[in-house]
């Protein structure tokens, strides 16, 4: 890839963070890593990404669905698409209460949604399908 | 202060009386029709009594005089037969004209009967007698007054018939019978005498029958009363049956309300019920329904106990109060309530176990309302719906636990879950070759922490299955599964192990084993739990083994026996209880969750199977899990 994109992770699990950024790095992506979803925000005011990696509960159970949320209202930053990961297992979330229902049911800001662990091979062909989508 | 309003209170009075009147009146117009039809037969019959007297030889009768009254009879009759049957739906205005048609009919019939009595002899005429029966008709269907006026009219009649006939200003027409005759000019003194009973006996008829009659009239309005008192009653016991159903089937407490209150408002024929709800520290009413009154206005409200009279009244205990909103140093919203139309007020008390925990209330539009029947039928009304809101509220705050657990469940999920998932990215980033590459055996045990470790994200999931499986049966999406498969992964799994702990391991599947059907991950678990245990607990020089074979009838059979330590006798009951561990068991491993078993029954019994238990403590033990197979009939 002659330009490489840009691809920003946010996530509290600074092992998967680690993981991932060695993942993406194999196939040149340039990556930058945020540890909550202030820091996160931070970043994309800083540069916009191409792609951002998005984990759902950090220090509070939702922060992952609100930053997602707020990302999305900003003109700037609603076309990024996010692939939204959690170890939450999604089961749970379908069946869970109506409180997370609600989120779930709302407009959806994410563009994918993976329970972790994410299989390496999976998430960089996510990675590729989402940055051919927004060529496309 | 408004003037309008005890007018209102009059005309409801005055509607009730009229309603009464409506009903008596309504017997009144039966007996004037049935009186009309009656009416139709004295022609004739004074048609046939002339003939009757012609033929037995009276002389002398004025035929002619007689038929024509007869024909007058039959004209005013078909008459009021015609407007009787055009108006039979005037509805309340009909009160008037029934008193109308009555007087008429009496009228013309007294004018025709004293023609006819004249005609026939005057005060001699047998005829006089039919005048009695006029005085009874009267007396029954009109008032005692009008009656007594036609008895007046009557005798006055006689009397004018008798003087004129005895002055000679009209021709008498006495009754000749073969040659005899009656003529009552000659007898002034029997004229009198009989005048004067015939005016006695009809004053007595009238004054007999009218007082019946009162009384009757009585007895009927009573009885509507008491009619209309039977319907209020059955309708304030349909109202409290609603309301004790709502108890039973209605959870939520908004819900319950709004049901309960438009039951009430309905029933007590008021303008809006309320319920109050007391705050924990008794200072602060707050409105948790408003029905019929502007819930807008009201819902927003908070009462202050103390900055209202009436309230503070019933929360200190009394068991009602009433209250006019005229009084408006009682009420903190008396604005409002007047805004509202709302006359007066009766709050209860709403008691749960002697505590109050708020206030019915009820608002009319009148000043003076509540009856003590009424008082008290607020208050048993107050006793259930008390018993209603704590029932919601007790069932909202087990949901809200629930919904708690739901989310610590979660979170737990969660937090198990995040390390595992840190532990497979990183085995999936060395595995992968990403930081240099691996050699064959290096490769091949990383695959096996690989798949252990992902045994462990499984076994989370299903413990989180397990939990809420007991809540709400899970639906599980069943496919073939061949255990053969299972059979391998699971010699693969525990093939090491086994070796290390110097234990014989054997995995045995006969020839064409069956399929079944169900989820080969769930089933799979199971049976792991089910080895690991009897690896576990078996000493070094045992012997476990693995046996998969048909059970009897469409079953596949499972069997997993080792050589160690056994399950104690006491310890078998409780064996597959979540968190259980038997003494020998936990001696000889410290670690363990007491989880396996109760997974395995759980998942057993999901797939429509059985597990069964064999052991001696000390000498070994046997679990025999027992499936369904795939292609199984259906009455299998």
């Amino acid at each position: 890839m002659g330009n490489p994109a840009d691809i920003l992770i946010i996530d509290d699990d600074k092992d998967i963070v680690d993981t991932m950024r060695i993942i993406l790095e194999s196939k040149a992506y340039q990556v930058r890593a945020a540890y909550n979803g202030r820091e996160g925000y931070a970043e994309m005011e800083k540069k916009v990404p191409d792609v951002i990696i998005l984990d759902v509960m950090m220090s509070t159970d939702t922060e992952g669905f609100d930053l997602a949320y707020k990302l999305q209202r900003n003109p700037d930053y609603k076309q990024v698409p996010i692939l939204m990961l959690t170890s939450f297992p999604q089961k749970m979330a379908a069946e869970g209460p109506e409180k997370f229902q609600h989120i779930l049911g709302e407009e959806w800001p994410v563009t994918v949604f993976f329970e972790k662990p994410v299989k390496p091979e999976k998430l960089l062909s996510a990675i590729e399908e989402i940055l051919q989508d927004k060529k496309g | 202060m408004n003037p309008i309003q005890p007018e209102i209170n009059e005309q409801e009075l005055r509607d009730a009386i009229e309603e009464k009147k409506r009903i008596i009146f309504g017997e009144l117009k039966e007996r004037i029709h049935w009186f009309i039809r009656l009416r139709w037969f004295v022609p004739g019959g004074i048609a046939l009594g002339s003939v009757v007297a012609v033929l037995l030889g009276f002389e002398n009768l004025a035929i002619g005089t007689l038929l024509l009254t007869a024909a007058a009879i039959l004209v005013y009759n078909s008459f009021f037969f015609l407007i009787g049957r055009k108006k039979t739906d005037r509805g309340i205005g009909q009160r008037g004209y029934i008193r109308n048609l009555t007087r008429w009919q009496f009228g013309l019939d007294y004018v025709a009967i004293l023609l006819l009595i004249h005609f026939t002899g005057g005060i001699a005429s047998p005829l006089v007698f039919f005048l009695i029966f006029h005085i009874i008709f009267a007396s029954i269907l009109l008032p005692s007054r009008s009656s007594y006026g036609f008895a007046t009219l009557v005798v006055a009649g006689m009397a004018v018939i008798c003087v004129a006939e005895y002055g000679g200003w009209i021709t008498p027409h006495p009754l000749v019978f073969r040659g005899q005759s009656l003529n009552s000019a000659d007898l002034p003194f029997h004229v009198m005498m009989v005048l004067g009973f015939f005016a006695a006996s009809v004053y007595i008829t009238a004054f007999f029958t009218s007082s019946i009659m009162g009384m009757l009239r009585k007895r009927i309005s009573n009885l509507v009363d008491l009619s209309e008192a039977v319907r209020r009653l059955n309708e304030k016991m349909n109202a409290l049956y609603a309301v004790t159903q709502a108890i039973g089937s209605v959870k939520k407490l908004d819900r319950v309300l709004k049901m309960v209150t438009s039951e009430l408002c309905q029933v007590m024929g008021v303008l809006g019920i309320s319920v109050k709800l007391l705050s924990a520290d008794g200072k602060f009413l707050h409105y948790a329904a408003a029905e019929g009154l502007v819930a807008d206005v009201f819902k927003s409200k908070v009462v202050e106990v103390a900055k209202s009279p009436l309230n503070r009244q019933v929360v200190e205990g009394k068991p009602y109060v009433t209250g006019r909103v005229t009084q408006r140093e009682m009420f903190q919203f008396g604005e409002d309530l007047a805004a509202a139309n709302v006359q007066s007020v009766l709050f209860v008390p709403l008691i749960v176990e002697e505590k109050i925990i708020g206030i019915l209330g009820a608002y009319c539009k009148y000043q003076e309302r509540f009856s003590p029947e009424e008082v008290e039928f607020f208050r048993q009304a107050a006793g259930l719906v008390a018993v209603a809101i704590e029932n919601a509220r007790a069932y909202e705050s087990i949901e809200k636990l629930m919904e708690e657990r739901t989310w610590f469940m979660m979170r737990v999920a969660h937090n198990l879950r995040s390390p595992l998932a840190a532990v497979i990215s990183i085995l999936d980033v060395v595995r992968g070759g990403y930081q240099g590459s691996l050699n064959d055996a290096q490769s091949e045990y990383l695959r096996r922490i690989d798949r252990r470790v992902r045994t462990m994200l499984t076994l989370i999931d299903e413990l989180l299955t397990l939990a809420k499986s007991r809540e709400e049966r899970r639906k599980l999406t069943f496919r073939p599964v061949d255990l053969s498969v299972t059979a391998g992964r699971i010699q693969r799994t525990f093939q090491e192990e086994a070796q290390r702990k110097g234990l014989t391991f054997e995995v045995t599947v006969v020839d064409a084993l069956p399929l079944i059907s169900g989820d080969p991950d769930m089933i799979e678990q199971a049976l792991e739990n089910l080895v690991s245990n009897a690896i576990k607990y078996t000493a070094a020089g045992g012997r476990v083994r693995v046996e998969f074979s048909m059970g009897s009838k469409h079953t596949v059979q499972i069997q997993i026996s080792d050589t160690g330590i056994g399950i104690p006798k006491d310890a078998r009951d409780k064996l597959f209880s979540e968190f259980f561990r038997a003494e020998n068991a936990k001696a000889l491993e410290e670690h363990g969750t007491g989880l396996g078993l109760a997974i395995v029954k759980e998942s057993i019994r999901q797939h429509g199977g059985r597990v069964i238990v064999e052991s001696e403590e000390g000498a070994g033990t046997l679990f025999v899990v027992h499936l369904p197979s795939y292609n199984r009939p259906l009455n299998g």
